[in-house]
């Protein structure tokens, strides 16, 4: 693609073309995509502050993450706002494939005027998921999108990722107590913003109740300790019960911190820098002639080093050293 | 296969087995050993999809694990059929499953087929009244009169059985979505030609479970729409002494590529939960049970088929003992068939007439109260006259020319059959259970275990035949040669129906008493709103004041929503069970090959127009290509063109697959074609997939269709046929 069509199709994305801002997205998912072209882009999308929201939503699969989604989604829409929506599904590790769903789970919004649904596979970019995802959300607000979902895969380490691009985190939880509260507690709870706790409605309500009290008082012990301030809610996505109050905590938390933002824009600015520097680094790796090399020659003397330490380290710095 | 591997089937056969074998199995093996000696004999030990393991040989020892000794057909568990005479006094009857374009074509239909020898009648409804749409709604251009008769109101229905006695002739209905306008324009037509409700005899399918597992013609949510289901047992046990009140239906989990265990187990495990919502309305298990009535489908793995329509007796008789019926009737499982439609090929279509007769007599000699036979042209197409013909013969020459009648349960005794039949009850007992630690049907449906099931079941069914491992004639094997005879197919022009129904809807509104029809719909509303009061008896006064069929689920929606559900597609499964690795890897590679050049995977939409919910095939392809290293974007249901085109664009797909099962192609792909013209993204290709008939082939593509894959296409072809498009 020449920098001539990719400046036109940053002129139409801006001017809110959903084709020209699809199209765009895979540029950015393209391997083949020359720096330049990225750059270009990159540099368009942080000439100016956007005032676009962009919401972390996180939680176990099956907590619930697509419905609330849709439900909130539609609440925005039905106020005259513009939504978008990025969903990650899981490439499969052996045939590489995979199987984008997000639009069947919230299908009522998908179809919606104001509403870009973009699910992308885990796999295969060149910055990582990560950075893939920050860049795409500017992207989404450079096309004139107000408020932008991004919706995680949900485990481990990635979420902590996740939570360093977005100005506000949402952790769903189902209204369980004991045990699997405890696991939530010591993982991604931490760096929630938001703690929803979901299906607060029927048999459940009542649970859903307690859940929150017993996550608010276990937050209070550990509030001393630096953890970031957390708000607890209990809602139901399904029915569309406590949305308006989600919505309401999200606004307030950008009303009364308003100065924090910029910090976090810039902090969301340097977490996307140190992955994209990583990932450029692994390309320039990758492409000497000492590293494809390693990377074919079996290992078969592993075993026989000393200290596997030293052994890597060793090899790292021959690797990074090497000049082809 | 070695004599070797022989010789160990053999024996594991044998220590399997608790009995000691008889002298006679020890012969057996001996002889059969000299004959294996030079290695040819197949299948010895050979494991159905079912996962049961047939011997090579049953002997009489093997009814020891059977009840077969004790069993008397008119007897429970009715193992050997509900009736002590069976055939011997009338033969099951005979039942087609016809209706398409208007109700007056669709009359003249019935008609003949009457004359013809056909016994009962079955309406097959188009996807726009099975959703609740009235033909003039603009979410069902693609759907009016298509892949059935188009019903708006109380007047169609009567035109549908104009000069029918509705007294004499039974009526059956498959209709579950909007099973309440429909069933109420029914009652109504039959009481303004003379016929009141309690003459009338037939049966109504109003089997909603399995439409949240496999068939997606639903309405609303699941839990009004099992009030629905109680209203109608409710409403039937008092007023409607000769008619069935639900079809409990198996056939669409087998054409959703369910095993026999499987369509076996979640089949009655439905009924289960329609006998306990029939309870907890109050009603006593006689006053309804009697009247509860199945619906399995009939495939090709003969004796399977006629071992599951035994077993599924024997495990119903056992699952009432539970509710305590005094009737032997509430407890005696009584069943339609239908042969199946997944079973035939376009290729070669008189070869299907030979499936369906082979089917056919599966569903008789397991003792079937009535069947319908699939006509050989209706893998790509509604029947023609003469195709109509020669599946309803195929029924007559079954009667009249066979002695197939002339005893009854005459396989009864079989050690094979008799074995099987047990085999399968302790299979299908397992899942029962799995159900019944769930909570019951509908909690196991919410969770998506049943649907899960019959996908990984269909994706291997589809792995085993693309690779070879299973056989179709003239399909993947003995293929014919010379180029294939073009058989003619019925052809409906939908877009002319639509106008005349649009037509007859506005002369209905504008006769009708407007005050009184808005009155009771707003009885509706409040009956669902209050959750009191009978909707089907609501529904039939709106229905006599000239409601629409769209109008009457309207009052339902306002309270009750539209429901669109949202299961994730299985993966890895296809991959598992497609023998023929080269083959993968070649495609494989090719993808591999394609992400090198583009930068991104081939990535497809797989995507459903119209009203038309079957999404099997969808689904199943879905998941064969991203196993293949697509990436496929699923779509939701009951998409617009203009909805499919926008979401294709958002995701910037290379490619656009619809799968089409409901004929609603010729307008509906052309508009999407349109649709993504306007939108300037005629660079997203289109291909179509499912139920075209060859006729239509040329017509789709001038339309811009670039590929078009028929039944039976094995997923990597259509891989490679997809790659070679998209590379030019």
């Amino acid at each position: 693609m020449t920098t001539n069509d990719i400046a036109s199709l940053m002129d139409h994305t801006r001017l809110g073309d959903r084709r020209a801002l699809a199209k765009v997205i895979s540029v950015l998912e393209n391997i083949n995509t020359s720096a330049g072209d990225r750059d270009y882009i990159i540099d368009k999308l942080f000439a100016k502050d956007t005032n676009a929201r962009f919401i972390g939503i996180s939680g176990t699969p099956g907590v619930g993450k697509s419905t609330l989604i849709q439900a909130y989604g539609k609440f925005l829409v039905e106020k005259g706002r513009k939504v978008a929506v990025l969903a990650v599904d899981p490439s499969s590790p052996v045939g590489g494939g995979s199987i984008l769903g997000d639009k069947t789970r919230m299908a009522e919004i998908a179809v919606h005027e104001n509403v870009f649904v973009r699910p992308s596979p885990s796999m295969g970019f060149l910055g990582g998921l990560t950075a893939q995802t920050y860049l795409t959300q500017l992207l989404c607000a450079y096309a004139g999108y107000e408020h932008i979902l991004v919706e995680t895969v949900g485990v481990g380490q990635s979420e902590v990722e996740a939570a360093e691009i977005v100005d506000l985190f949402i952790v769903l939880c189902l209204p369980n107590s004991g045990d699997e509260l405890q696991g939530i507690k010591k993982g991604i709870l931490e760096i929630a913003d938001i703690v929803a706790i979901n299906k607060a409605d029927g048999e459940l309500l009542s649970a859903a109740e307690r859940a929150k009290m017993e996550l608010e008082n276990a937050f209070q012990i550990t509030r001393s300790m630096g953890v970031k301030e957390k708000d607890f809610i209990t809602l139901s996505a399904a029915k569309n019960k406590g949305i308006d109050k989600l919505h309401e905590t999200i606004e307030s938390r950008y009303h009364a911190r308003a100065g924090d933002l910029k910090s976090k824009r810039l902090n969301q600015k340097k977490a996307w820098f140190r992955k994209e520097l990583e990932s450029r680094l692994m390309k320039i790796l990758r492409q000497k002639k000492s590293y494809q090399k390693f990377m074919q020659t079996p290992i078969a003397d592993v075993s026989k080093t000393q200290t596997i330490q030293s052994f890597v380290d060793q090899y790292a710095k021959k690797l990074i050293n090497s000049d082809s | 296969m070695s004599s070797n591997l022989g010789r160990i089937g053999f024996k594991k056969m044998v220590d399997k087995n608790s009995h000691k074998p008889s002298a006679q199995h020890l012969e057996w093996e001996r002889l059969a050993a000299i004959d294996n000696k030079s290695g040819e004999t197949k299948n010895l030990g050979r494991v159905t999809s079912e996962n049961i393991t047939l011997k090579p040989i049953y002997f009489s020892s093997d009814l020891e694990n059977t009840k077969a000794q004790e069993a008397v057909p008119g007897k429970s568990p009715y193992t050997r059929g509900p009736r002590a005479t069976m055939y011997l006094g009338k033969p099951w009857t005979i039942r087609q499953y016809a209706g398409f374009s208007t109700a007056e074509e669709s009359n003249q239909f019935y008609k003949q087929a009457l004359r013809e020898g056909q016994k009962g009648l079955s309406v097959a409804f188009d996807l726009a009244t099975h959703r609740g749409y009235d033909s003039d709604h603009s979410r069902v251009s693609g759907d009016v009169g298509k892949a059935g008769v188009a019903i708006d109101s109380v007047e169609d229905m009567k035109l549908l059985f104009a000069d029918i006695p509705l007294d004499e002739v039974s009526v059956s209905m498959t209709m579950n979505g909007a099973v309440l306008p429909v069933l109420g324009a029914f009652l109504v037509a039959a009481e303004e030609s003379g016929v009141s409700q309690d003459k009338v005899s037939g049966t109504i399918q109003n089997d909603i479970l399995k439409e949240y597992m496999v068939r997606n013609t639903f309405i609303f949510p699941p839990e009004p729409s099992l009030r629905i289901v109680g209203d109608i047992i409710e409403y039937a046990s008092q007023k409607l002494p000769k008619f069935n009140s639900i079809s409990i239906s198996g056939y669409h989990m087998q054409e959703a590529g369910a095993d026999a265990a499987l369509e076996l187990a979640f089949t009655l495990a439905d009924g289960l939960e329609y006998v306990k919502i029939a309870l907890s309305k109050g009603l006593p298990i006689d006053s309804f049970a009697p009247r509860l009535s199945f619906f399995f489908g009939i495939g090709m793995n003969f004796f399977m088929e006629i071992s599951k329509l035994r077993a599924a007796r024997m495990l119903w008789a056992e699952l009432m003992t539970e509710f305590n019926p005094k009737l032997p009737q509430s407890s005696m499982l009584r069943t339609h068939c239908q042969t199946s439609g997944y079973s035939l090929t376009e290729q070669e279509p008189i070869n299907n007439v030979v499936r369906t007769t082979i089917e056919a007599m599966a569903a008789v000699l397991g003792g079937t109260q009535s069947l319908h036979t699939n006509a050989l042209d209706e893998a790509v197409s509604l029947p023609t006259d003469e195709a109509a013909r020669v599946a309803r013969n195929t029924q007559l020459i079954l009667q009249h020319e066979t002695d197939i009648t002339h005893v009854v349960d005459p396989l009864g005794g079989s050690y094979f059959i008799e074995s099987l039949t047990q085999e399968l009850v302790n299979k299908a007992r397992e899942t029962l259970k799995e159900v019944a630690q769930a909570g019951g049907m509908a909690k196991a449906i919410l969770s998506g275990m049943p649907k899960r099931k019959i996908e990984e079941s269909a994706a291997r069914k589809q792995a085993r035949i693309d690779s070879g491992e299973e056989l179709i004639i003239g399909v993947n094997s003995f293929q014919q040669t010379e180029t294939q005879k073009q058989t003619p197919v019925r052809d409906i022009d939908n877009t002319e129906v639509r106008r005349g129904q649009i037509e007859k809807l506005k002369k209905i509104k504008s006769e009708r008493n407007e005050k009184a029809v808005q009155s009771s719909l707003a009885k509706l509303t409040e009956a669902a709103e209050s959750g009191k009061g009978n909707l089907l008896s609501l529904t039939i006064d709106a229905m006599r004041l000239r409601a629409s069929v769209g109008e009457a689920t309207e009052a339902l929606v306002k309270v009750y929503g539209r429901y669109l559900p949202n299961h994730q597609v299985v993966s890895s499964v296809y991959l598992g069970s497609y023998s023929n690795m080269e083959r993968l890897d070649e495609v494989r590679n090719r993808v591999e090959k394609f992400l090198k050049k583009n930068g991104r995977r081939p990535r497809i939409l797989v995507a459903k127009l119209g009203q038309d919910g079957h999404d099997r095939g969808a689904r199943v392809i879905g998941s064969g290509l991203s196993d293949l290293g697509f990436d496929v974007d699923i779509g939701p249901l009951f998409q617009t063109p203009e909805e499919v085109a926008k979401q294709a664009i958002e995701n910037d797909v290379h490619v656009i697959g619809i799968s089409s099962q409901a004929a609603g192609h010729k307008t509906l792909v052309p508009e999407l074609i349109d649709a993504l013209k306007k939108l300037k993204s005629e660079d997203i290709l289109v291909v179509v997939g499912g139920v075209i008939p060859p006729q239509d082939y040329a017509f789709l593509e001038k339309k811009g269709v670039v590929a078009i894959f028929g039944p039976g296409t094995p997923i990597p072809d259509a891989a490679d046929m997809i790659l070679n498009k998209l590379e030019g």
